[in-house]
C-alpha cells in the first residue's frame, strides 16, 4: 500500500451517480438557478442596477417587501441589490482561484509522476504538507500578509489551500495512465515526450480534475465567505456574501432578514453548481459509453 | 509492517519539517511589530525592546528557525507574546471544548451516514434516496458561520432549547452547549459520508458473495448487518480520516461564532495579534494531528481488510 494517502476526495466525487430521470431534473434545474444567479449578478454589475451602498436613514431595518425583496440593513441599504453585487465578487474569486489551483496541481502532479525519483519525492512530501497545513490558519496568514481587504490576499490563500488535492489526483492518474497500451505504442512510434503528455496524459488527468474543480469551486465560495465573516477577507462596505450576513448578526433578534436571505442565494448557488457539476459529468460519461468512466 | 512504519516516520518528520518551514515563513512575511502590537503605541520604546529580546524577535531569521524547530523538538513552544503565559499550558487548558466538538461532530455524522446510507442504498433510485442525496447537497453549500446562525435563532432563540453561546462543562452541559456547533460541523462532513457508504453498500449488496450468501438462503438484514456493513465501513473509515483537517477548521468557525473558549478560536486571535509563538504551536499540532490520523487510518483500513499489506 502506498504511503500516501491516495485522492480520497475523488473517491466520493465519483461515486454514487443519482438515477437517470431524477439526474435530468437536477440538470435542468441546477442550469436554471445557476443562469438565473449568474444573470442577475452580471447584468447588475454590468449596468450598475443602483448603489449597493446608497444609505437611508428613513427606511432603515424594514423587513421584505416588493420594494426590497430582501428588506433593509440598519443604515437602509438594500439587502437585495448588495447581495447581487456581492455575487460578482465571491464568484469572481472564487471561480478563477479554482481554475489556477487545477493548473497548478495539474503541472505538479504530471511533473512528480512522468519525472519520478527525488523530483516525486520532494514535491510529493510539500503536497502532504500543504494538505496537513491547517488550512484556515494558512488563510487567516496569507490576508494578514497581503492587508485587510486584499483581493489579492483572499484569491492566493483559496490557491495555497486548493492545489494540493489536484496534484495529487493527477500524479495518480498519471502513474496509471502512463501505463496503458497507448502511451507505450506512442512512445515505440518516437513520439516525443512533449506530445505525449500533450495528446495523451493531460486530457486523461484533466476528468478527474474538473470532477472534483465543481465540488471545490462550492468549498472555495465558502472559504471567501468565511474569510469575511471573520474580518479578514473583503472588508466592508464591498458588498460580499459573508460580509453581508457578518453584518446582520447583530440584528438576528430584530431583523432576521440581513443575515438568513443573503445565505440562501450562497446555499441556492452551491446548490447549483452541485447539480450542474454532476450533470456534467453524466452527459460526458454517455457520449463516452459506459467504459469513458475513467477515460 | 516494521519498515512500513519507519518510512512512514521518516516522510512524517520531513513533511513536519516543510511544515514548520512553511509557517515560519509566512509568521515571519506578516508585516507589523508583534511586541508593539502587545503592548499598544504608547508603551515606552524601552519596554518594546525587552519583549523583543525576551522573544528572540531580533535575531537573525536563520537563528530563530533554529530555535523554533530545536525547541519545537522537544516539545517546548516557548510562550505568548501578548500574555506571557507559555504555551502550552495555554493550549491545553483549551483543548477540552475543541476536542469535543470535533469527537460531537463526527459521532454524528458516522451515525447519520450508517443509517442514511444504508437506507437509501436499499432503496436506491426511491424517494428516500434522492431526498438524502439532494438534503446533502443543500447541506455542503451552506456557509457554517450561516447555518450557526440560523440554527441559534431556531434552537436557542425561538426554541429555547439550546445554549446560543458559551462553553459549560458536564454532560448536559456539553450537550446544551455544544450541540449546535457539532451540528453545524457534521453538515459539512455527513453528506461525504452518506455518500460514500451508501455507494459502498450498493457495490457490495451486488457482490459476488452477497449473492451467494442470498441463494443459500441467508436473509437480506442478515447479510447487510454481518458482511456488506464491515466491508462498507472501510471506505466511511478512510474518508473520516481525512476529514480531519476539515474538522479542525470547522472548529475554528463555530467556536468563533459561538464564543467557545477553544483553541479554533485562539488561532483567529493569534494570527490577527501576530502572536507567532501561538500561530507556529498551532500549525504543528494541527498538522502532527493530521498526520497521526492519516496513519491510523491505514492501520485501521489494513486491520479491516487483511488483503492491505503494510
Amino acid at each position: 500500500m502506498s504511503a500516501v494517502v491516495e485522492p480520497r476526495e475523488l473517491e466520493f466525487a465519483l461515486a454514487a451517480a443519482p438515477p437517470r430521470r431524477r439526474a435530468h431534473v437536477e440538470g435542468i434545474v441546477g442550469f436554471a438557478l445557476l443562469g438565473t444567479i449568474l444573470l442577475a449578478v452580471v447584468a447588475v454589475r454590468v449596468f450598475q442596477l443602483g448603489d449597493p451602498n446608497a444609505q437611508n436613514l428613513q427606511e432603515a431595518l424594514l423587513s421584505p417587501s416588493l420594494a426590497h425583496p430582501f428588506g433593509t440593513d440598519a443604515v437602509g441599504r438594500d439587502v437585495f441589490l448588495r447581495t447581487l453585487y456581492g455575487g460578482w465578487i465571491d464568484i469572481l474569486i472564487g471561480v478563477s482561484a479554482t481554475a489556477v489551483s487545477v493548473v497548478i496541481g495539474l503541472v505538479v502532479g504530471v511533473a512528480a509522476a512522468y519525472k519520478g525519483g527525488a523530483l516525486d519525492a520532494l514535491l510529493m512530501r510539500v503536497t502532504d504538507a500543504m494538505i496537513a497545513f491547517p488550512f484556515l490558519i494558512l488563510s487567516f496568514a496569507i490576508v494578514t500578509i497581503t492587508g485587510p481587504g486584499s483581493i489579492l490576499g483572499v484569491f492566493l490563500a483559496l490557491v495555497a489551500r486548493g492545489w494540493p488535492a489536484y496534484a495529487r489526483i493527477s500524479r495518480g492518474e498519471t502513474l496509471v495512465v502512463r501505463e496503458h497500451d497507448y502511451v507505450l505504442a506512442a512512445r515505440t512510434l518516437g513520439l516525443g515526450p512533449a506530445r505525449i503528455l500533450r495528446r495523451h496524459i493531460v486530457p486523461n488527468v484533466v476528468r478527474p480534475c474538473l470532477v472534483l474543480s465543481f465540488a471545490d469551486l462550492i468549498v472555495n465560495i465558502l472559504i471567501i465567505t468565511t474569510l469575511s465573516y471573520l474580518g479578514l477577507g473583503i472588508q466592508p462596505p464591498t458588498p460580499e456574501w459573508g460580509a453581508i450576513i457578518a453584518d446582520g448578526q447583530a440584528y438576528i433578534l430584530t431583523a432576521w432578514w440581513i443575515s438568513t436571505l443573503p445565505g440562501i442565494v450562497v446555499v441556492l448557488f452551491g446548490v447549483s453548481i452541485s447539480f450542474v457539476g454532476e450533470s456534467l459529468g453524466r452527459i460526458e460519461g454517455s457520449l463516452l459509453g459506459a467504459a469513458g468512466n475513467r477515460g | 509492517m516494521a519498515t512500513f512504519l519507519a518510512k512512514r516516520a521518516f516522510q512524517s518528520i520531513l513533511v513536519l519539517l516543510i511544515i514548520s518551514l512553511v509557517a515560519f515563513a509566512l509568521v515571519q512575511a506578516i508585516p507589523g511589530n508583534p511586541a508593539r502590537l502587545a503592548l499598544g503605541p504608547r508603551a515606552p520604546e524601552q519596554a518594546v525592546r525587552l519583549l523583543e529580546d525576551r522573544h528572540h524577535l531580533n535575531d537573525s531569521v536563520l537563528s530563530q528557525y533554529w530555535q523554533f524547530v530545536s525547541n519545537a523538538a522537544q516539545l517546548q513552544f516557548g510562550s505568548s507574546i501578548r500574555s506571557q503565559q507559555p504555551v502550552g499550558p495555554m493550549l491545553l487548558d483549551r483543548l477540552a471544548p475543541t476536542v469535543l466538538i470535533i469527537v460531537y461532530a463526527a459521532v454524528i455524522s458516522v451515525v447519520l451516514a450508517v443509517v442514511l446510507g444504508v437506507w437509501s442504498a436499499i432503496r436506491a433510485g426511491r424517494p428516500i434516496d434522492s431526498a438524502t442525496q439532494v438534503g446533502g447537497m443543500f447541506a455542503v453549500a451552506m456557509p457554517p458561520f450561516w447555518l450557526a446562525l440560523v440554527l441559534v435563532l431556531v434552537f436557542g432563540v425561538n426554541l429555547h432549547v439550546f445554549a446560543t453561546s458559551g462553553y459549560e462543562s458536564g454532560p448536559a452541559g456539553i450537550l446544551r452547549s455544544l450541540t449546535l456547533p457539532a451540528v453545524t460541523i457534521a453538515c459539512g462532513l455527513a453528506p461525504l459520508l452518506i455518500r460514500s457508504v451508501r455507494s459502498s453498500v450498493l457495490e457490495n449488496l451486488g457482490a459476488d458473495y452477497a449473492v451467494a450468501a442470498r441463494s443459500r438462503g441467508i436473509g437480506r438484514l442478515r447479510i447487510l448487518l454481518r458482511h456488506v456493513l464491515r466491508n462498507s465501513l472501510l471506505s466511511t473509515v478512510t474518508i473520516l480520516g481525512s476529514s480531519l483537517a476539515f474538522l479542525v477548521s470547522g472548529t475554528v468557525v463555530v467556536e468563533t461564532v459561538f464564543a467557545i473558549p477553544g483553541i479554533g478560536s485562539l488561532s483567529v486571535n493569534a494570527v490577527t495579534n501576530r502572536d507567532f509563538p501561538i500561530v507556529q504551536a498551532l500549525v504543528l499540532l494541527f498538522g502532527t494531528l493530521t498526520l497521526l490520523a492519516n496513519l491510523v487510518t491505514d492501520l485501521v483500513y489494513a486491520w479491516l481488510d487483511p488483503r492491505v499489506r503494510l
